[in-house]
């Protein structure tokens, strides 16, 4: 008995010391600067005739990360003091000791970017799937907490400035905002299955519904609630409705319009929306008495409104970890995914990078997708609408002139 | 002597009167079986916490057996404020009565289950004192424990009066509504539930977990009670957690802490003499650490008549161990001793 645990433990301690060795031989000191990582992946993943990864070595790590060299270094330094201070764990303990801060990231961006699975991520960057999947999380988890401030409310100074390009863009004013929302496919194991996240296209779905300014940034989001919800339900669950609703929210300087007509702040949302006072909806166009005003204004609402619709384009073309279905996703963790692609998506606003024109999704954002009508009206929602037509009329009435 | 007083009462009169005064034909071949099977009861017994007449024969039976112990009640022996505790004896007694029955008879044969269950006033509300939260006790309602004195006919109206009260949306959509610790769960009744965390940037906390009840177009939201999942918008990071950034890694962390809440609080009850805490533990359990739980700890039987889990298991360990270690201490003494005796031999 006693000699054989004795050769058992000499193996193991035997198998730590070749583990030491190895960890000896490549050195990592994760406080320097790793630029090899790149070097390296260019070196695996450079452009062949025929593939659609950009010659220019700039732009090349653009069409992986998404990012510019410059807005990847920033992302490194918002999350470098979670991704070393952290103990690597388990399977990661060999290879997490190896990895980078920039390598983490850019294995966790690329996952998030190109939304292959875990393994083929993996074998880009010569690091296992569960490498992969941890690295990813971790890196979700810092994002989560370190890049709050990329996604927040403006202050009253920078919505006056929203609203002015609000209403130079496409005419409407004092608006400050777009709204709309998409589903997040997946598919769940069998036991998890549930009619809540069965949404109408008969996807199991997780909802975003996001309001943006006039750069497509995300101003507001809400995720994690189920497929089976409609748009309006979801507003209505939203701590958005809420301050609204209690004049916490969209409560600032009203505009005087022509005439001396007043416009509260308000954001401007499809017909899937109902209309509310903070709310503007576009008039219903198969109705009698939709008149040329009518079609004016909706055409108006609707510039502003697609701001939303390319924010959610854009949104799933960089990310596609969002667009393609899921497999299996923890839905408790599927929302800190979601959110952190919405921080990336600001990020690079914030950082002035332009995005590759071939990152938008080609088609809607939520293709497949019939949007319901909703026939809530609040008369004070209705009375804005009013005024803004109005509004409009009179503005190409005094133009001619 | 007012002991005996109701020993001139026979069982059997007091049954008549009480029979007599619910409108029940008096006779020796109606039993509980007769009674709850007759089909021409239209009315449900009530419970009999008004009738004086009945308080008096409750009592009567109480006095009996307080004579059979020998021991005198002093309530008893005041004449003068018989009826002031009749009201609150004669609930507490009504109760006891009919719980005594229901656990005893009525829980073994099926035949006698009451075709119109008795309205049960108290069972309304979750007991708050035994701290289930709203959650919770839609928990329960959606695994039927305590749905028993609802039926689905009244589940219906209720929810139907909801609906005029609330009024339903212009579109069709029926008026969702977020209750939090509301306290009651009779609305919940016939609802899916779903567990959701849910970002919100527009709340001071981005992250929160709510449970979703939702039947058909109705959907309601609750908070979910007994965060299990302490670390949810903090970044802490336990060891081992292995999980995968959009995979069910996630469970595993879920059951451990789970297992880990029951385990403290299981030690604790053990310290203060409560064997059962099943029913209290469940609020702060999603369903698989709570089958879990019962597993280690409720399906025991063994374990649990004997009061002791596997921490009374694991503190005997040592002392069984300290005892060991005193025997061979001892033995190595006496052997000593007696080599060191032999020795010179």
């Amino acid at each position: 008995m006693a000699p054989g645990k004795k050769s058992r433990r000499s193996k193991k301690e035997s198998k730590k010391l070749k583990k030491r060795k190895n960890i000896s031989v490549v050195p990592a000191d994760p406080n320097t600067s790793d630029t090899d990582w790149w070097d390296v992946f260019w070196r695996k993943n450079s452009p062949s005739p025929g593939s659609v990864v950009p010659e220019d070595e700039a732009e090349g790590f653009k069409h992986y990360f998404r990012v510019s060299k410059e807005t990847f270094a920033y992302i490194c330094s918002l999350v470098r003091e979670d991704l070393i201070s952290r103990p690597p764990s388990g399977l990661i303990n060999i290879e997490g000791r190896l990895l980078s801060v920039e390598k983490q990231v850019a294995i966790a961006l690329r996952r998030l970017a190109s939304g292959e699975s875990q393994v083929s991520v993996g074998a880009a960057f010569g690091v296992g799937q569960s490498t992969v999947s941890q690295v990813t999380w971790r890196f979700i988890e810092a994002l989560e907490e370190r890049g709050r401030h990329h996604l927040k409310w403006p202050d009253t100074s920078r919505m006056d400035k929203i609203k002015a390009r609000f209403e130079a863009f496409c005419g409407l004013p004092n608006c400050c905002g777009a709204i709309d929302a998409t589903h997040i496919i997946m598919t769940l194991p069998a036991v998890q299955t549930s009619d809540d996240w069965c949404d109408p296209a008969n996807n199991y779905s997780m909802l975003l519904q996001g309001i943006v300014d006039n750069e497509l940034r995300f101003l507001d989001i809400v995720t994690g609630l189920p497929g089976g919800m409609t748009g309006s339900r979801l507003l209505k669950f939203s701590g958005f409705f809420k301050l609204c609703e209690c004049g916490k929210r969209l409560n600032g300087n009203t505009k005087t319009l022509i005439e001396g007509y007043e416009a509260r702040e308000y954001i401007v949302g499809g017909a899937s929306y109902p209309l509310l006072p903070w709310l503007i909806t576009p008039y219903e166009s198969d109705v009698s008495g939709f008149s040329d005003s009518m079609s004016d204004f909706n055409a108006m609402h609707e510039s502003a409104r697609s701001l939303a619709v390319k924010a959610f384009s854009q949104l799933k073309g960089s990310w596609r970890i969002l667009s393609k279905v899921m497999w299996r996703p923890d839905k408790q963790k599927l929302p800190s995914i979601i959110l952190v692609c919405c921080l990336l998506h600001n990020i690079i606003l914030d950082s002035g990078d332009k995005l590759h024109s071939d990152v938008a999704l080609p088609g809607h954002h939520d293709f497949g997708y019939v949007e319901q009508g909703c026939k809530q009206v609040d008369p004070l929602g209705s009375a804005l609408r009013e005024t803004l037509a109005k509004n409009l009329q009179r503005q190409q009435e005094s133009v001619p002139s | 002597m007012l002991c005996s007083v109701p020993t001139d009462r026979s069982g059997s009169n007091w049954l008549d009167r009480l029979r007599s005064t619910k409108g029940f034909p008096a006779g020796d071949g109606l039993d509980l079986d007769h009674f709850l099977a007759n089909p021409q009861n239209p009315t449900p017994p009530t419970p009999p916490a008004s009738d004086p007449s009945t308080s008096e024969s409750i009592h009567s039976v109480q006095s009996q057996i307080t004579t059979q112990n020998g021991a005198h009640s002093v309530r008893a022996q005041n004449p003068g404020d018989e009826k002031d505790w009749y009201g609150i004896m004669t609930g507490v007694l009504s109760e006891l009565f009919i719980m005594g029955d229901g656990e005893g008879q009525i829980a073994r044969k099926s035949s006698r289950k009451q075709p119109n269950p008795r309205f049960f006033p108290n069972s309304r509300n979750c007991d708050a004192s035994a701290g289930e939260k709203i959650s919770d006790c839609a928990a329960a309602a959606a695994r039927g424990e305590n749905a028993g004195w609802r039926t689905p006919s009244a589940d219906l109206e209720s929810d139907a009066v909801d609906r005029t009260a609330r009024g339903a949306d212009v579109d069709g959509e029926e008026e969702e509504e977020e209750e939090k610790e509301s306290g009651d769960n009779k609305d919940l009744v016939g609802y899916s539930r779903s567990e959701v965390t849910v970002i919100d940037t527009s709340c001071e906390l981005w992250k929160f977990e709510k449970v979703l009840y939702r039947r058909k177009n109705v959907w309601k939201v609750r908070d979910r009670k007994g965060k299990v999942r302490s670390s949810i918008g903090r970044k802490k990071r336990k060891l081992g957690g292995g999980s995968e950034d959009g995979n069910v890694g996630g469970k595993k962390k879920l059951k451990v802490s789970g297992f880990e809440v029951d385990e403290s609080n299981e030690e604790q009850n053990i310290e203060n003499g409560k064997a059962d805490t099943s029913k209290e533990l469940a609020d702060d359990l999603d369903k698989s650490s709570k089958t879990r739980f019962h597993l280690q700890f409720c399906e025991s039987p063994r374990k649990r008549r004997t009061g002791g889990s596997s921490v009374v298991l694991i503190k005997g360990i040592p002392t069984a161990k300290s005892k060991l270690v005193e025997g061979k201490k001892l033995m190595s003494k006496t052997y000593s001793r007696a080599f060191l005796t032999s020795r010179p031999l």
